[in-house]
């Protein structure tokens, strides 16, 4: 009877001590399976060589590190990344400098228009990428498109924007800048919102003017919305594959082509899985460092 | 006493638990097939029979979305999860799963379907390197859609009594057609492949691969005049229209407008038509492709969709049956009254209407289709690569100028070693 009492309190006692672990297990299986497990694989995929198809044995052979030597002299894949930079800090520079403008201006003008025009800006980010594709194809087609016929009724030329080397690359980049600027003012809004009053009241009384305020006040307290808004900003435009592969494919002459749509091509048209994962590993560590430059420079506690 | 009874009823059950397991296992064999779109519409409509000919056999039928399909194929396939037991497959990307020995090869297909009963280039299509890998459907092959009233006019100025059968006399039909009309006679696809391969190389003679399969071949003297006329259509003769379906897309809104006079595509696009330009009825006339010397031996290639099984498929042998039992000519016959496609299997024809008129455009499209398809080869199957480097010789020579032979040379270089 004692053992009996004694079993069951140490039981308790382990218990007491699984039960959490028990209770979160049921993500942690989750994520092992559909997360950790895949991630590994791919990562693992990088070094081999796989063919998929066979089916006596696994179809794996390891080869070391030859897929990133075959990498980076990969003329198609140094353009892919060449086309990701461009698209990333142009994005990035002008979409961040253009949505810190329009959150100010928003925050100025009347709440009532202000709140129209928020909605109004915001629409692109609820709207389905292929939507967005659409209609600016309709305004970009050589044939059909509203741009060129405004440029023809003007007296201008035609032009193959999408269809041509030297503007694809920036009719891409100008979509994306217009789809993601509600997003990012709207998130910059709120962290105009969030600095005291007082700190412009005292501006005022030591002589600032609107651009001193702005330059010396408002930007440098708007550091950690700024950082969430470059960080994940970067992160979406370094993967950036579905607005690509629908706007232009990648072309011409892969002008557009982008690391996740080079990736995708490798996996899935070429059946390349290896080398295809080596991509993906090297996307993922460009991530990181650009991740981590943020964090060095924009990072840092701000103080009130 | 009762416990014996509770074990003697756990008994019985146990063994009639067995029993009816071992009679399900052996009766409710499930094969699953995969169809994208229209082939998955016929598969449905013929696995009835399949199943009354094979009792306890369940044919269950994946429809998928045309653009989908790829992906979920090649996934099933690299995963080895899910994989059905008979594919239908394209073959513009069906060559990399035969490279990669994805597909059963079926040796011993000759004993149970005779080639000659099918058209040779609809036959050889599944074909790699000597070995079939699957068998045909419909021929798929480009043909000329263009304006009656804009051509009949141009061909009888022309002198014409047919028409152009060769580059000479439809650049000659073709600049009339852009004169009297104001627009392109002819759109043609940017950087596209499949409608140089078929409508350009193929007449000139050209070849993909060499005749043993081990090299390309798309950088020959046939190769060089086909892209060179490619260009010219637009560049030199200016009867073309160069249209990406990338950046411009669907090219229906020009035919609609007015603002293009024929197009190329398979005798399916008919039915495009019908359904996107009801109000053109009648506008509409089909001819072979037009390009090429006088003496060509092709005037096209054809694709269309062929079934294979996959190596990693459960019922390989079940499988095997269904594709036999597919191409019976009673039930192949049925692949045109549901999808309009001309079956390869010559020996269907007679059991379905080929001479019937299409409405839409005035002629028995069908019976023009199998007449049109003696002179057709069945097409080289490319590779992913293949098709990306061509399409950016096609738009090199085409829209930058580049010299054709060049623009091949580079592309054939771009190429993966062929085993």
């Amino acid at each position: 009877m004692l053992l009996n009492v004694e079993a069951r309190e140490r039981w308790g006692r382990v218990w007491e001590k699984l039960a959490p672990y028990v209770f979160i297990s049921p993500f942690f299986l989750g994520f092992a399976a559909f997360q950790l497990f895949p991630i590994s694989f791919s990562v693992y995929l990088g070094f081999a060589e796989w063919n998929p198809y066979v089916r006596q044995g696994t179809g794996l052979s390891f080869v070391g590190l030859q897929h990133f030597v075959q990498l980076f002299a990969d003329a198609r894949f140094l353009n892919s990344l060449k086309v990701t930079g461009i698209i990333t800090v142009v994005c990035t520079l002008v979409g961040t400098a253009l949505a810190v403008g329009l959150a100010v201006l928003l925050d100025k003008v009347p709440e009532k228009l202000s709140m129209i025009l928020r909605a109004l800006f915001f629409m692109p980010s609820v709207t389905s990428v292929v939507v967005i594709t659409y209609i600016w194809k309709q305004i970009l087609s050589e044939k059909y498109g509203y741009l060129n016929a405004l440029l023809e009724n003007l007296g201008l030329e035609r032009h193959n924007w999408l269809g041509s080397p030297s503007t694809a690359l920036w009719a891409l980049i100008v979509m994306l800048i217009w789809s993601g600027l509600g997003w990012d003012a709207l998130i910059i809004m709120s962290g105009l919102r969030s600095i005291p009053e007082e700190l412009y009241d005292a501006a005022k009384i030591d002589g600032a003017g609107s651009w001193e305020e702005f330059w010396y006040v408002t930007l440098p307290l708007l550091r950690p919305v700024l950082l969430f808004v470059v960080t994940t900003g970067i992160i979406y435009l370094l993967g950036l594959f579905a607005p690509v592969q629908l706007l232009t494919g990648g072309g011409p002459l892969h002008r557009t082509e982008t690391v996740a749509l080079y990736l995708y091509h490798q996996a899935f048209d070429y059946q390349e899985f290896g080398y295809a994962s080596a991509i993906a590993v090297t996307l993922t560590l460009i991530m990181f460092v650009a991740s981590f430059l943020n964090y060095r420079f924009f990072g840092g506690e701000v103080e009130y | 006493m009762r416990r014996y009874a509770l074990l003697g009823v756990l008994a019985v059950a146990a063994m009639l638990a067995t029993a009816v397991g071992a009679t399900t296992a052996q009766e409710e064999t499930t094969i699953t097939v995969w169809g994208f779109v229209w082939t998955a519409d016929w598969l449905d409509s013929i696995k009835d029979g399949f199943e009354e000919a094979h009792p306890g056999v369940t044919v269950e039928v994946e429809r998928f979305e045309y653009d989908a399909y790829q992906d979920a194929i090649v996934t099933a396939l690299a995963s080895g999860e899910g994989v059905p037991d008979v594919a239908t497959l394209d073959p513009m990307w069906a060559g990399d799963l035969i490279r990669s020995g994805a597909l059963v090869p079926l040796e011993n297909i000759e004993e149970y379907l005779n080639p000659d009963d099918f058209v040779a280039g609809g036959w050889d299509l599944c074909g790699y390197q000597g070995v079939q890998y699957g068998v045909p459907a419909d021929m798929d092959f480009n043909l000329l859609f263009y304006r009656r009233d804009a051509y009949e006019p141009a061909i009888e100025e022309a002198g014409l009594d047919h028409f152009p059968t060769n580059t000479e006399e439809f650049i000659q039909v073709a600049q009339i057609v852009t004169e009297q009309q104001g627009v392109p006679a002819i759109l043609l696809y940017q950087s596209d492949y499949y409608t140089w391969y078929q409508g350009f190389l193929v007449p000139y003679g050209g070849r993909l691969f060499t005749e043993d399969g081990t090299g390309y071949a798309f950088n020959s003297p046939e190769a060089v005049e086909a892209l060179q006329l490619y260009s010219d259509l637009v560049n030199t003769y200016g009867v073309g229209l160069m249209w990406d379906w990338d950046t411009d897309g669907d090219p229906m809104v020009a035919l609609k407008e007015g603002d293009v006079m024929a197009i190329m595509h398979g005798s399916w696009y008919a039915t495009e038509l019908e359904s996107a330009a009801p109000e053109m009825e009648g506008l509409w006339d089909v001819a072979p492709m037009p390009f090429g010397p006088e003496d060509r031996q092709y005037h096209a290639a054809t694709g269309g969709a062929c079934f294979s099984i996959p190596l990693a498929a459960e019922n390989q042998d079940l499988a095997f049956d269904f594709l036999v039992y597919m191409e019976q000519p009673e039930v192949m016959a049925t692949y045109y009254d549901i999808v309009g496609g001309v079956p390869s299997l010559a020996t269907a024809w007679e059991y379905t209407d080929l001479d019937a008129v299409n409405e839409y455009m005035g002629v028995p499209l069908g019976r023009l289709v199998a007449d049109w398809s003696e002179g057709v080869v069945g097409m080289e199957l490319p590779s992913a690569e293949m098709i990306d480097a061509l399409g950016e010789a096609i738009y090199l020579v085409t829209a930058e100028g580049v010299d054709p032979q060049e623009a091949l040379d580079a592309a054939v270089e771009a190429c993966p070693p062929l085993q």
